[in-house]
């Protein structure tokens, strides 16, 4: 340990040293809140849909509980999914009261066709799901399992990536995640030929099921 | 000449009449100058945003030492340790060390080049520990055998082929597999390693002094997973990676997924600020980060040079520089390849070794253009030639041109001594071995500008 600290103090004392030449700010004047992005006119709803869907991403949006039901036994049949995992109480609950007990497994992230999570908040212009690990679906549930289910209510849907980051504040005031995560899109590759490859390490296709809050 | 200038030198020549390779980096480089046109479209305002982005960077590397003892203090409050290591072999022997106390065997590694620069696969293997490089591109050039060619695009210079090829020879596969096949074969090999690894290793994009953390930034998922499921985390991060603070991020994702890869934001960017808490589902029981130096600190203490640490390590300047494009990232002999490679490497691995490549360059300034953060790339490489000149580490027949050129160009009469016969002979003489084989040399004309000029007036 005392090495360690002498490895410091040795770091320190030449940075210090390096820096005592100052030099000089880049661009002195540079003050300003001009909207640096590209801004449609569409509503936040519409933007995250297609900026899901320009990262291939796949988008639903549901009005009611019962709606998202119904369509997520549709993708479940259509995609022949087994077994998944879905640790968020409140998503449980619904999808347990609604025919999905034997769906819906104890055990390993390893052995799951999918993980049906919840969300901190969604990004309307990058389309974009922010995640942390105060979740109750973790580090790998959202990544291991080829399949990603999100569910998310519309009062979670901001803008930009510092508004989500402005929500994550309020929700996590005090005690910060061990691990905060943006996520655009399923997992890929371009590192072959830059031929593009979906679901490289992570999952092959990602769902964002977003619940109207008002209705 | 040194052995590695000559290395170089003939490298570069083999490399720039290679047909095969230079049509391999064109049809990569083409494909993504394509796509960062399409990412440049998210903004109003690219210019602010850059400029925005070199006055962050700024503040952080001028406010270095005070930001890295605010991310010690915040990071050690998360539950992680800070390891300060100034150069490769101290990092190396911490690294060491928890690999001892934790009895490990294997490793998977997400994409860094911190642990490139360190080298430490090599390092793992030659103490018993299995090191799997997951990120695809990396794991292609680990099964090669070959160091990263370039610093996004690790596996740039291989043709779908090849790397065919190369899984049929090591892992068995089909020969004729396809590009998608080729990544399904990895996918399935690695997810096994994620789960039973003992330590998983990363490097980091930015360093947050504000809530103790470190962001990395990866399209995958491998980093993910390789930060998730092994009990220990290890993160290799050089200290120029610092920004002044977590909200940063909402500028830099999108800058460096601009220019990376022409994406508007990368598929995972990820903020990691300690290990698992109590409250929390799973993830690492420990969590290190090791502050690496290694030669930062000497460029930080060149108020001129310093902005080289703002780099965010998009390789933009890589595919935007003529060199590069010719000779490829292997050719320079360097973990850090291009512009950026040739302004820091000298620096951080010693001028008399690496000044040269300072001087293969043709200064058209492209790499300044495309630098996200705004770098002065192409200036900063006429500042290290100035450097590598002062330090007398240029040849002595250069020397000796210069100075008799310097001689004749100040005097009209040493100018025109002799006619343009005695000129080019003595242009042969001085310069015949840096003027380079391939550029036909300067040819007088028989009577100089002043001489005709003198003529046509000849009152004056």
């Amino acid at each position: 340990m005392s090495r360690n600290v002498s490895s410091k103090e040795l770091m320190l004392t030449n940075i210090r040293n390096a820096l005592i030449n100052k030099s000089k700010q880049p661009f002195p004047n540079l003050e300003g809140t001009e909207q640096v992005y590209s801004r449609e006119e569409e509503s936040l709803e519409v933007l995250f849909a297609q900026e899901l869907k320009a990262v291939s991403g796949q988008f639903v949006f549901c009005e009611t509980g019962a709606e998202l039901v119904e369509i997520l036994k549709e993708v479940v049949s259509i995609r022949e999914l087994k077994h998944a995992l879905c640790p968020e109480p409140w998503i449980q609950e619904l999808l347990e009261k609604n025919g999905f007990s034997d769906f819906l497994k104890d055990g390993a992230v390893t052995g799951m066709d999918a993980g049906i999570m919840a969300c901190d908040a969604l990004i309307a212009r990058t389309g974009s799901i922010l995640i942390s690990s105060r979740l109750a679906s973790g580090r790998t549930l959202p990544v291991y399992p080829p399949v990603n289910i999100v569910i998310a209510t519309t009062e979670q849907l901001v803008y930009d990536i510092q508004d989500g980051f402005d929500l994550l504040r309020k929700k996590y005031e005090g005690t910060i995640p061990s691990m905060i995560n943006l996520a655009t899109g399923p997992s890929r590759t371009a590192d072959i030929e830059k031929t593009l490859v979906l679901g490289a390490h992570g999952p092959r296709e990602v769902f964002v099921f977003l619940l109207d809050q008002t209705s | 000449m040194t052995k590695r200038v000559q290395t170089f030198l003939s490298q570069s020549e083999a490399k720039a009449f290679d047909k095969q390779h230079k049509h391999k980096l064109q049809f990569n480089i083409t494909k993504y100058d394509q796509t960062v046109v399409r990412g440049k479209q998210q903004y109003a305002d690219l210019e602010f945003v850059k400029k925005r982005a070199k006055n962050i960077k700024y503040k952080a590397i001028e406010n270095l030492d005070r930001y890295l003892v605010e991310f010690e203090t915040n990071f050690t409050a998360n539950g992680g340790k800070v390891i300060w290591a100034n150069d490769d072999k101290e990092a190396l022997q911490e690294i060491l060390k928890i690999v001892k106390a934790k009895k490990a065997k294997t490793a998977v590694k997400a994409k860094s080049m911190a642990t490139e620069e360190i080298h430490l696969n090599e390092f793992l293997a030659e103490h018993g520990v299995r090191s799997v490089e997951t990120d695809l591109g990396e794991f292609i050039q680990q099964l090669d055998g070959e160091p990263p060619y370039h610093i996004v695009t690790p596996a740039m210079h291989k043709s779908k082929d090849d790397v065919a090829k190369l899984f049929a020879d090591k892992l068995g596969t089909d020969i004729n597999l396809t590009a998608q096949e080729l990544t399904l074969v990895a996918r399935e090999k690695l997810r096994h390693e994620y789960v039973q690894a003992d330590i998983g290793f990363s490097g980091a994009n930015f360093i947050l002094p504000d809530i103790g953390g470190i962001a990395v930034t990866e399209n995958e998922g491998n980093a993910r997973l390789s930060t998730s499921f092994p009990k220990t985390h290890i993160v290799v991060v050089g200290i120029e990676k610092m920004l002044t603070g977590f909200q940063d991020l909402a500028m830099f994702w999108p800058l460096l997924a601009t220019y990376g890869t022409g994406q508007k934001v990368t598929v995972y960017n990820t903020v990691m600020t300690g290990p698992r808490k109590e409250n929390e589902q799973d993830g690492p029981e420990e969590m290190y980060v090791i502050l690496l130096d290694n030669g930062r600190s000497k460029l930080l203490a060149d108020e001129v040079k310093r902005e080289a640490l703002y780099c965010i390590r998009c390789g933009a300047c890589l595919n935007a520089c003529p060199v590069y494009k010719n000779i490829g990232g292997h050719t320079y002999g360097t973990t850090y390849s291009g512009p950026i490679g040739s302004v820091i490497t000298p620096h951080y691995k010693g001028m008399e070794e690496f000044s040269h490549l300072s001087f293969a360059s043709s200064l058209c300034g492209n790499c300044t253009e495309v630098c996200p953060v705004r770098i002065n790339l192409h200036n900063l490489l006429l500042y290290n030639r100035h450097e590598s000149v002062q330090k007398g580490l240029t040849s002595m027949s250069e020397k000796t041109a210069w100075s008799l050129w310097r001689r004749a160009m100040l005097n009209r009469k040493t100018m025109e001594r002799g006619g343009a016969g005695m000129k080019n002979m003595a242009m042969k003489v001085l310069f015949r071995n840096s003027w380079g084989k391939h550029r036909s040399m300067l040819h007088f004309a028989p009577k100089s500008f002043h001489e005709r000029w003198m003529e046509m007036h000849p009152e004056k």
